[in-house]
């Protein structure tokens, strides 16, 4: 045995043969074949993969080449992209493999009401990614008009004495970085409960560390799961909120649509 | 060998739209426990080297392109964009 079986996504056996007949992007390894294993009326898309790669060592020893593994991710997304763009299906989380063409099958029997009411779900809906960026600088100019608190300090200070007025003043400044936080959560959980209305469903990512950039800090990430049929309301919910804390430093970016990966999980 | 296929990659999508991606595909997805598992533990490791070696090859790439095209260099088309 020198081969594997490397999943990319999993749907309905009829709905996948419709999007079958298209031309497909290439798969995961240039010269691997794709694959369609059934069970239970589901269809997993695969590749014939060599263990000489996709072996338990050796992959994980590919893993540790950030370049082998980004150049395979993305294949693996055009892939799962591809099919998701004409049918439901459940993105699966890149290095699913198997050693036997029959234990896909199994699986997908066994399976078969998990990953039935997980197509279900997805039916007809797409994700889209929203990032929340904030101009902290900005957010720390502007903050004293946003938070109530500050607000009411600064109003104190407009008709207090001058030593009184110093004081207070410099208790502002003091106040500034965690009112801005605390702006910045507000804003965030607003995006979110107010987009959430439009959407099927809604996920907050992590943030990870490094992210941000041009736009400025990456403050929230977010997930939404939306109906096809109502991405207009979406994002036109979406640019208004961008309108609506743009002066307060915030920027709003719209990514996708994406294969459902944040909304593939059963329940 | 792969570098130049990176570069092809991040010739068609910007630097956060592959990040973005990678995210997805390694981060999340429904995880169907196969015969052969890659070690989750892992997995934030190799988010992390994405993460370098995304930005550390697109300066790289970035400086190339605006050598060779000049200033008015316009960005790639990638699964994003800004709300106005």
């Amino acid at each position: 045995m020198s081969h594997a079986y490397y999943l990319y996504c999993i749907g309905e056996s009829e709905a996948l043969a419709a999007a079958r007949g298209e031309e497909q992007p290439p798969p995961i390894e240039p010269d691997a074949k794709f694959v369609e294993i059934e069970g239970g009326g589901l269809t997993a898309v695969t590749s014939v993969v060599p263990l000489a790669d996709y072996g338990e060592e050796a992959l994980q020893a590919r893993m540790a080449d950030a370049t082998w593994v980004a150049v395979r991710a993305m294949r693996h997304e055009k892939v799962v992209e591809h099919f998701a763009r004409r049918a439901s299906v459940v993105p699966l989380r890149f290095g699913t493999i198997y050693l036997e063409r029959e234990s896909v099958g199994r699986m997908l029997d066994e399976k078969r009401g998990e990953l039935g009411s997980i197509i279900e779900r997805l039916r007809g809906r797409e994700e889209w990614g929203l990032n929340v960026y904030s101009d902290r600088a900005r957010l720390r100019e502007e903050i004293v008009s946003l938070s109530p608190r500050l607000g009411e300090l600064s109003a104190q200070a407009a008709q207090a004495s001058p030593g009184q007025a110093y004081l207070l003043r410099k208790k502002i400044d003091s106040l500034r970085d965690a009112e801005a936080r605390a702006e910045t959560r507000r804003v965030a959980a607003a995006i979110e409960q107010e987009l959430a209305g439009a959407a099927a469903a809604a996920a907050r990512l992590r943030v990870l560390k490094d992210e941000g950039g041009e736009q400025g800090d990456l403050a929230s990430k977010l997930a939404f799961l939306v109906e096809r049929d109502r991405f207009a309301e979406f994002r036109a919910a979406a640019e208004r909120l961008a309108r609506e804390y743009e002066s307060a430093g915030f920027k709003l970016e719209l990514t996708g649509p994406w294969p459902p990966y944040n909304f593939a999980a059963g329940g | 060998m792969a570098d130049k296929e990176l570069e092809q990659l991040l010739d068609e999508e910007s630097e956060l739209s592959l990040l973005e991606t990678l995210d997805h595909v390694l981060n999340r997805g429904l995880v169907i426990a196969g015969e052969i598992t890659i070690s989750v533990a892992n997995i934030d490791l190799i988010f992390l080297g994405l993460n370098i070696l995304a930005s550390s090859v697109e300066t790289a790439h970035e400086v190339l392109r605006e050598r060779e095209k000049g200033p008015a260099g316009g960005q790639p088309d990638g699964p994003e964009g800004e709300l106005e």
